[in-house]
């Protein structure tokens, strides 16, 4: 700001810049990239891009059972790859992605790592495996009246001072029928040392947002609509009662429904348990796929 | 307070005193005062007497703990509280004044130009002072964080040095980046 002042890469060996740089952000790092050339050999070099990336990032990529993962030339392409290709883990039954904006850690628990009421009754549930899903096997509901999914995961694994939310990933298929009666009750809670920190139960809805319009009782079945599974409608309206949440676009094909929030502060041995009941009424639902259970750092700068 | 004396002298020849205690926030001095080299001054071929003072500053407040707060001031005591769920809430509350107290100062100390940031950056990273050093980095990369390239080049007194060609190249990545960005 002072115009009297020094030319920062007169003074400072150029480590010093990268030291600085890798304190910022992947998109600071990227934006610095066109100030100089000196920033920009430094912004994009691996001594930066390698503080951006999980610490255990090697750990986690010998444990990668993904088919086609290119050499990377840089950290920093590295690093970009992680955040737009999800990586299989833990011989397939999760995905780790990285938050692009901080380089956090993103994770999907896939339907088969999930714990799923009578998820092994092939007369409920079915495990057929889908074109669009990251994962082998997705859990696709048949008919059930006692819908309860539960999912863990190690806190440990998660990145840390960070606020994540758990999210269902699903859709409905175009017969789903059964999901306007009750709403749904969802949990987060992270157990440290046996005891639960921070747990809440709250009702969000499940029903497809072109149902919410629709009053009726009854289970409206879309008449002679030959809309694809695939092709839900971009918006969620919750007109009717606006403060329960319902789900949402992701934009990859999949619709996701916030479950709760955590704070993972340090990470130290603990669990987080997600679930997802609905339960209370024994209505007949069907027409549900399940692709997993999302952990992702709360939108932040 | 131990009141044992040392004596420093700047590059430009100008001698400083500090106690014994505060110099030893700075591993470099820690390890000439340990190593039995006490009599007469310790030189400091790169530390002018402009910045010199402005370190011991820093070292008279952070004496003993090195910068990196209260934990390991008080060593296995803390490690106990961790599995006590009643600690001391009294204790707690100090601690939190004294953090508070500290950022303070940190806030007022670190108010000068650029120049004194660079020279303040060098000398804690060659007297090995880490919280002094971390302090200066910080204060820099937040003179880069959500900046636009623009904003980071008047911010450091850097002069694009890209051709023309390259220039337009340049720009077109920055478009790519924040459309990208702004997905998000």
């Amino acid at each position: 700001m002072e115009q009297e002042g020094t030319n920062v890469l007169y003074v400072l060996p150029e480590g010093f810049i990268a030291e600085i740089l890798s304190r910022t952000s992947p998109r600071d790092a990227c934006r610095s990239s066109v100030v100089s050339s000196i920033f920009r050999s430094t912004a994009d070099s691996d001594s930066v891009w390698e503080r951006f990336l999980p610490s255990d990032i090697q750990l986690i990529l010998s444990s990668s059972v993904s088919p086609f993962l290119p050499n990377f030339s840089s950290k920093k392409e590295q690093f970009l790859h992680l955040c737009d290709n999800p990586l299989l883990i833990d011989n397939g039954t999760k995905t780790l992605a990285l938050e692009k904006c901080n380089g956090k850690k993103c994770y999907m628990i896939g339907a088969k790592e999930l714990s799923i009421a009578w998820g092994d009754t092939p007369m409920y549930w079915n495990w057929p495996s889908r074109p669009e899903s990251r994962f082998s096997e997705v859990a696709e509901l048949l008919e059930v009246c006692w819908l309860e999914i539960r999912g863990k995961m190690e806190t440990r694994f998660l990145s840390t001072n960070t606020t994540y939310v758990a999210y269902l990933v699903f859709k409905f298929k175009y017969d789903a029928s059964g999901f306007d009666y009750e709403p749904i009750e969802v949990s987060v809670k992270l157990a440290s040392g046996g005891r639960p920190k921070h747990g809440e139960v709250k009702s969000v809805y499940s029903k497809r947002p072109e149902e919410t319009e629709a009053e009726g009782e009854v289970p409206v079945k879309r008449k002679a609509d030959s809309r694809s599974e695939a092709e839900v409608p971009k918006e969620t309206k919750t007109d009717s009662v606006p403060e329960r949440e319902a789900p949402k676009e992701r934009g990859d094909g999949w619709m996701e429904l916030g479950m709760g929030e955590f704070f993972n502060e340090r990470g130290v041995d603990g669990v987080v348990e997600m679930s997802l009941k609905e339960i209370k009424v024994l209505w007949c639902i069907s027409g549900l796929i399940i692709e997993g259970i999302e952990l992702r750092p709360k939108e932040n700068l | 307070m131990s009141s044992t004396k040392i004596f420093l002298k700047s590059s430009d020849d100008k001698t400083f005193e500090i106690d014994e205690t505060a110099a030893r926030a700075s591993e470099t001095l820690k390890n000439i005062i340990d190593g039995g080299c006490l009599d007469g001054v310790i030189p400091l071929p790169n530390v002018s007497s402009n910045i010199l003072p402005k370190v011991i500053e820093y070292c008279k407040k952070h004496g003993g703990d090195n910068g990196s707060s209260k934990k390991i001031a008080n060593g296995g005591v803390d490690k106990d509280k961790e599995i006590l769920p009643d600690y001391d809430e009294e204790e707690d509350k100090r601690e939190k004044v004294r953090v508070d107290e500290l950022k303070k100062w940190e806030e007022e100390y670190m108010d000068f130009d650029q120049q004194v940031l660079y020279d303040l950056m060098l000398a804690a990273n060659y007297l090995h002072i880490k919280g002094l050093l971390d302090l200066t980095v910080e204060k820099a990369a937040s003179m880069i964080r959500g900046r636009t390239p623009d904003q980071i080049r008047e911010n450091f007194n850097i002069n694009s040095d890209f051709t023309p060609e390259e220039e337009e190249e340049m720009i077109l990545i920055e478009d790519e980046w924040d459309d990208e960005w702004a997905f998000d």
